[in-house]
């Protein structure tokens, strides 16, 4: 029972860090992207600097609520789920934590716009800015059913 | 009139301890529903508008609890409703309001100004003499904050819309601007963009986020406006014709989610605040000090603050800030708007969904 709770903990963690660090890059490439359409001209440091800067500032620094914090919740409650929904209906964990991963990413971002006057998270505020965030939902996805699946016990 | 019959409608008094300017609060008024917008009629009367809409009048030391009738029917949603009321400044002859709101009845609404003369009891002759209707399905038209100027046009600010906030740098766009009109809508030709047929003819400033409070100074004949930026990057501002104030290229402000919204403080062809707040006081409200009952106070900013839950006093002098002073702190209140009377006294309206209250404050007699 502890090796299999272990084992979810590193794949959820693991998945948690490949959403949270794609999501978070996407988020500051769109921003960045705006300002670039506005005239900024960036260079390669400001680049650099302004991702690392929001990787630190989305996980731990935002005034109402943390991306970081957040998705980990959510990815507490969709890869469970999508174990269950894999084994349930037979189909492969990959595939099922794939759409998972992407629904509780856009779920978290989602549930958050409820409450507030616009959307909270600028890089997603476009068509293509969320599904930037959709594509890294499916990659925690399928970093999470790859890592649950190299740890599990061999057939006997 | 308020001057006259505050001590008899008083139904508090407190005394705010403040360092340098000690202050009388009289709570002249309250359980106000949100209330938005502060007028001071020259009569000394008061008129309180609630986001809602309702119109309040405070005369003779009381609240009338009836509001004025043949108010204009206003759209209340998280961010829109009736925004502002200002006085014309012919009002004696005129005996007119004007007003800024959310119109419509859905999301999202025009934003609507109107004027109307103040009866007996009720609006009369309500005009609408601009409408700005949304562009596209995103636009949230907020703030709407109007400001006689000297020569008797009127300014009128629009927030950036949240998500739309590049438009904000967008000439075609009216979202994050400054917009000068005369009073009857029309736009005047000495705009900064007026002949520019790619550019929106009432636009006066450009590159603003959530602006809702300004003033013109007579004497010096400039405009400051205040200015909430997101989290951190609250401005003061000194408003010139065709101007850009970097919104959001340039902000001392991080966005809500610890990101950031530009790492550019200062923009080339930008405008920088004469002054910031970091974190935010998110201001609100803005009058200013002339021939009030603090002469010391003589040309002097008083801002309110939302989240800051105080009023600023600032000492300005053209772009230059000579001093601070952080007022009504003890109080704890939200500020809403401030406004001096024709008494010189200062009124202040704190934010409450249901318990807003008006309070009017004098200097502290001292021995």
């Amino acid at each position: 029972m502890a090796r299999v709770a272990a084992r979810f903990a590193a794949a959820w963690l693991i998945g948690t860090l490949i959403g949270y660090g794609l999501g978070a890059v996407a988020q500051s490439i769109f921003v960045l992207r705006e300002l670039a359409s506005m005239g900024a001209e960036l260079s390669a440091g400001t680049w650099f600097t302004v991702i690392a800067h929001d990787l630190k500032g989305l996980a731990f620094g935002g005034k109402y609520v943390w991306y970081g914090a957040n998705l980990a919740v959510a990815f507490l409650i969709a890869f469970p789920a999508a174990m269950a929904v894999a084994r349930f209906i037979k189909l492969p964990l990959a595939l099922v934590a794939g759409v998972a991963g992407a629904v509780g990413l856009v779920a978290m971002i989602e549930i958050i716009n409820v409450n507030a006057p616009n959307t909270l998270f600028a890089g997603t505020r476009g068509l293509d800015g969320m599904a930037a965030q959709v594509v890294a939902g499916i990659l925690a996805g399928l970093a999470f059913a790859a890592v649950i699946r190299r740890t599990e016990s061999p057939a006997p | 009139m308020i001057a006259a019959s505050a001590i008899a409608g008083l139904i508090a008094a407190v005394h705010v301890a403040s360092a340098a300017s000690p202050l009388k609060v009289e709570t002249l008024a309250g359980d106000l529903k949100a209330p938005h917008t502060l007028a001071m009629l020259p009569n000394g009367d008061a008129l309180i508008g609630e986001k809602a809409g309702r119109i309040l009048v405070f005369r003779d030391g009381r609240l009338h609890q009836t509001p004025l009738a043949n108010a204009p029917k206003i759209f209340a949603t998280q961010l829109g409703g009736l925004a502002n009321i200002v006085v014309d400044p012919d009002f004696a002859t005129t005996s007119e309001i004007f007003l800024s709101y959310a119109a419509g009845d859905r999301e999202p609404w025009p934003l609507v100004v109107a004027k109307a003369k103040v009866g007996e009891g009720a609006l009369e002759n309500l005009q609408t003499i601009l409408e700005i209707e949304p562009t596209n399905a995103d636009e949230r038209l907020w703030a709407g904050y109007l400001t006689f100027l000297g020569d008797g046009t009127l300014l009128m600010s629009i927030a950036d819309g949240g998500d739309t906030r590049a438009k904000a740098q967008r000439l075609d766009s009216l979202l994050g601007k400054f917009i000068r009109i005369y009073k009857d809508g029309k736009v005047p030709t000495d705009n900064p963009f007026a002949n520019a047929s790619d550019k929106r003819p009432e636009i006066y400033t450009y590159g603003h986020r959530h602006m809702i409070g300004a003033v013109y100074d007579p004497v010096q004949r400039i405009i400051y406006a205040n200015e909430n930026g997101p989290y951190g990057g609250d401005e003061i501002n000194l408003l010139k014709p065709g101007a850009n104030y970097g919104w959001p290229l340039a902000t001392y402000g991080m966005d809500y989610s610890g990101a950031y919204v530009s790492p550019f403080q200062e923009f080339p062809g930008t405008e920088q605040p004469i002054l910031h707040w970091t974190p935010s006081i998110a201001p609100s409200g803005m009058t200013q000090c002339r021939s009030c009952q603090w002469p010391a106070w003589e040309g002097d900013l008083i801002v309110g603050a939302l989240s800051g839950q105080r009023i600023m006093r600032v000492k300005v002098e053209g772009a230059k800030v000579i001093e601070q002073e952080t007022l009504f702190a003890d109080q704890k209140r939200r500020i809403r708007d401030v406004a001096f009377g024709p008494d010189g006294a200062l009124y202040v309206l704190t934010d409450h969904p249901t318990n807003g209250l008006l309070l009017r404050v004098t200097p502290e007699k001292t021995q």
